[in-house]
């Protein structure tokens, strides 16, 4: 953001990169074509105020000014409002640098048109001809602020504005006692405060926009840290399936989701038989390869089942079966068995088989007493796990 | 842990950034952080403000020559007199008040007080331009809008308008020509201004209320990295470092060792019989063993770079980075006192009433060219050891002792073991 200091005299694109420069400029045009017709209508309301003004100087005044101020200014000034309201219906879209020069002619055409209504009456040979030009204040103060051109684009309008200013000054004949200095510097010095006004709000909006764009970024950052996190919090890296942690959050969820009437649910302990010898037979890694293969075909079971399945730690597993009764329980667990010895994976130290298999407590909430926290109920199936242990493994087991 | 804004706070940043503000103004809490966050600037630029003012103003002397020349010597009292003393009142004011909104409210009498001086400058006078002179406030009015804030500048310039219309009154010139010209001019100017200090003001909130949210979100990115750096580092149930962890820093230990010729003693840690443990009392009592344990290992390994890891289930690993092997046998009998001394009762077990440990220790000197797979093979077939001669008791591993620069552990090379119990 500190590159953005104090460039915004440059456009947009030298601050920005390429996109964000579009970006930038798309954004701050849709919210200053709809600004741009009420500040241009009540800009022209002012200019037409001013006929009172010269219509109290002297009725030759008046006529030159209804001619330049209404008539011919007036419907020109219009140009830039109805291009605002075209653009908001949709049914043009202008060019951003288009815009910019539309209200530039705008305020230099109504400052002009100042200089002209001096000129052309007959106060052009009184001190108020020079007096006159005060009246190009509120017109560059419209194009800085009220249309906030962009600061280059404010400057160009002030340049214009100064010139035409400087310009009629030159060609006016000369009146002893006009306030010739007086008129130079009431215009001379709100041109600078309007330079000075132009650059800190660009300065402002560059600094919002570039911020807007950190902010984004940040969002998607911490957006996908917190899913790190959370992975990482809630997940075994081994197997990807949850954690113990994991295990925990979900069964809050899956207990609190149904109000009222506790559903019954059915907790499994898993261990795979004999995993200590397939360590020291196959080595670590085929260990963790095992274990990633058992919770595959765990996590394919579960999923049919939309039970809940996490890595207890070591070599066991557990699950969470919502809506089961003791009935379905054995069948599931069964079915748990069958899936791990389907995967087949080699074990040829094992005394139960040639291949891994896993041991299965299972126990239903419905025959444990009411209200227990889940927690009991793991107990009960690790129960049940040690009763499948000593029955020879190889099978699940129900309380 | 960072903290970034209280809940509520953030949450009320978010509400007024999607609500909007139109008004100009935060709920109570936020509006006071904003002006805390932008007094110092906002001093600044007063401060500049009314300083430069002083030279601007002067400036008006030229108004004063060539409109009213009647007035010049009230326009020298009150542009060279009392002007500065207002300017004076007011810089001290500005830094003697530390409520940054009441500045504000400073800032906008100061634009008030300078359109009142310079009007009284025209009203002294019986020229006929005395009127024209009147304009004069519009660079004041421009001048002080553009570096105030909305609300206080509305009612400034509420002020200067009722100065305007009084003066051109008493000049019984308020609906002549010039009466209506100046009266528009200075209409014009105050609600283009106004309009362009509102737009200025609420960018600059939506600046703050932004980076509000951006360093909170900085401060919860900050502490999710480290949450995640942490739990990719520590194991979750002990406490102790994890494998990788115990694994990085095993690598940089033994670089480190390699370069500076320092010994290195690597122990590996098996709870006796933790299997019938944990059948036994049950898993949560398993869970509340492994902790007291590690809790156990880790305050007795006290020691400069040295790392206590949970290797997996029951395991544990220690490195050790300057012990040689009588220094870690010692460390390892002591660790089995000590783990003793716990008192985990553990009916279970074959050994002991309590809970007890098998240690296996390798040792690394300088010279051997061995790799750390084979350090860990080593440490691990020095705990089978201590496993099959009774538990309970630490075995080093002596291989490595007297191999001069063989490549670690081979199959069936002759052990010679230590044991302690």
């Amino acid at each position: 953001m500190n590159t953005v200091s104090l460039r915004a005299w440059l456009p947009p694109r030298a601050v920005l990169s390429a996109e964000e420069a579009r970006l930038y400029t798309e954004e701050s045009y849709a919210v200053w074509r709809r600004q741009s017709i009420i500040g241009g209508l009540l800009a022209l309301a002012f200019n037409n105020a001013f006929l009172l003004m010269d219509y109290l100087i002297g009725p030759e005044v008046f006529k030159v000014g209804l001619q330049v101020r209404l008539y011919w200014s007036t419907s020109l000034g219009l140009i830039a409002p109805m291009l605002g309201v075209m653009s908001l219906k949709g049914f043009i879209r202008p060019a951003p640098v288009l815009q910019e020069i539309v209200v530039v002619a705008t305020a230099a055409m109504s400052g002009l048109s100042i200089l002209l209504v001096a000129a052309l009456s007959p106060i052009h040979s009184t001190y108020w001809g020079i007096f006159y030009h005060v009246g190009l204040v509120p017109t560059m103060v419209f194009g800085t602020v009220m249309a906030r051109l962009r600061f280059r684009a404010a400057g160009m309008l002030v340049a214009a504005i100064l010139l035409m200013h400087w310009v009629a000054l030159a060609c006016a004949p000369h009146i002893p006692q006009a306030p010739v200095m007086s008129v130079m510097l009431s215009v001379a010095i709100p041109a600078m405060f309007m330079l000075m006004f132009s650059f800190q709000f660009e300065q402002a909006e560059l600094r919002r926009f570039a911020q807007k764009q950190r902010g984004k970024a940040l969002r998607a950052q911490l957006l996908a840290r917190r899913g790190d996190l959370e992975r990482a919090s809630f997940r075994d890296p081994l197997t990807d399936v949850s954690n113990r942690r994991g295990f925990s959050a979900e069964m809050d969820q899956l207990l609190s989701s149904s109000a009222g009437e506790p559903q019954p649910y059915a907790m499994l302990l898993i261990d795979i038989d004999h995993f200590k010898l397939y360590n020291d037979r196959y080595g670590h890694l085929g260990g963790d390869e095992c274990l990633r293969r058992v919770s595959q075909a765990l996590a394919q079971v579960a999923s049919d089942a939309s039970a809940v399945l996490a890595r207890w730690g070591g070599e066991e597993f557990v699950m969470a079966l919502p809506d089961a009764d003791a009935h379905d329980l054995a069948a599931f667990g069964q079915r748990l068995c069958v899936a791990v010895r389907e995967a087949a994976i080699p074990h040829d130290r094992s005394p139960t088989a040639d291949i891994v298999t896993i041991s299965v407590g299972a126990v239903s909430s419905t025959q444990c007493p009411a209200g227990v926290p889940w927690s009991a109920v793991l107990e009960q199936a690790d129960l049940a796990l040690y009763r499948a242990k000593h029955e020879g493994r190889n099978q699940a087991v129900t309380a | 842990m960072r903290h970034g804004l209280p809940d509520n706070l953030s949450d009320m940043v978010a509400a007024t950034l999607k609500q909007g503000f139109p008004l100009l103004r935060f709920p109570a809490p936020l509006e006071a952080r904003y002006q805390n966050a932008m007094s110092a600037r906002r001093l600044r630029v007063q401060a500049i403000g009314v300083a430069f003012s002083l030279p601007l103003y002067l400036l008006l002397f030229v108004a004063d020559h060539e409109m009213v020349p009647d007035s010049m010597a009230q326009a020298f009292l009150l542009r060279l007199e009392v002007f500065p003393i207002v300017v004076a009142l007011c810089g001290l004011t500005l830094i003697g008040i530390k409520n940054p909104a009441r500045r504000e409210w400073v800032f906008a009498a100061f634009g008030l007080a300078s359109c009142l001086i310079s009007a009284l400058v025209s009203l002294s006078s019986h020229s006929v331009m005395n009127t024209h002179h009147l304009a004069t406030l519009n660079p004041i009015v421009i001048y002080a809008v553009l570096l105030g804030r909305f609300w206080p500048m509305l009612v400034m310039c509420s002020g200067v308008s009722v100065v305007y219309f009084t003066s051109a009154f008493l000049m019984g010139r308020l609906f002549s020509d010039i009466g209506v010209g100046v009266g528009l001019l200075l209409q014009a100017n105050i609600t283009f201004m106004l309009y362009g200090c509102y737009l200025l003001e609420r960018v600059s909130r939506q600046s703050f209320l932004i980076d509000e949210q951006e360093t909170e979100m900085d401060a919860e990115l900050h502490d999710a990295t480290d949450q995640l750096a942490r739990i990719a580092r520590e194991d979750a149930l002990t406490g102790l470092a994890n494998r990788r962890c115990f694994t990085d820093h095993l690598q940089q230990t033994h670089e480190r060792a390699c370069r500076e010729g320092e010994v290195l003693a690597l122990l590996m840690i098996d709870v006796d019989h933790f299997k019938a443990y944990n059948d036994h009392y049950g898993h949560p009592a398993g869970d509340v063993c492994l902790r007291r344990v590690a809790q156990a290992l880790a305050a007795g390994t006290r020691q400069p770079g040295g790392l206590v890891a949970r290797w997996g289930g029951e395991e544990f690993a220690i490195i050790l980075p300057g012990a040689d092997a009588a220094r870690a046998l010692e460390l390892a009998e002591q660790l089995l006192s000590e783990v003793k001394a716990c008192a985990i009762v553990h009916e279970a077990s074959q050994v002991a009433s309590v809970v007890t440990l098998s240690i296996g220790v390798a040792v690394w000197s300088p010279g051997h060219d061995v790799s750390q797979a084979a350090l860990l093979a080593a440490a691990d077939e020095a705990l089978y050891h201590s496993k099959t001669t009774g538990r309970n008791r630490a075995t080093l591993h002596e291989l490595l002792l007297v191999a001069s620069s063989s490549c670690g552990v081979s199959e069936g090379a002759s052990q010679k073991m230590v044991s302690a119990t």
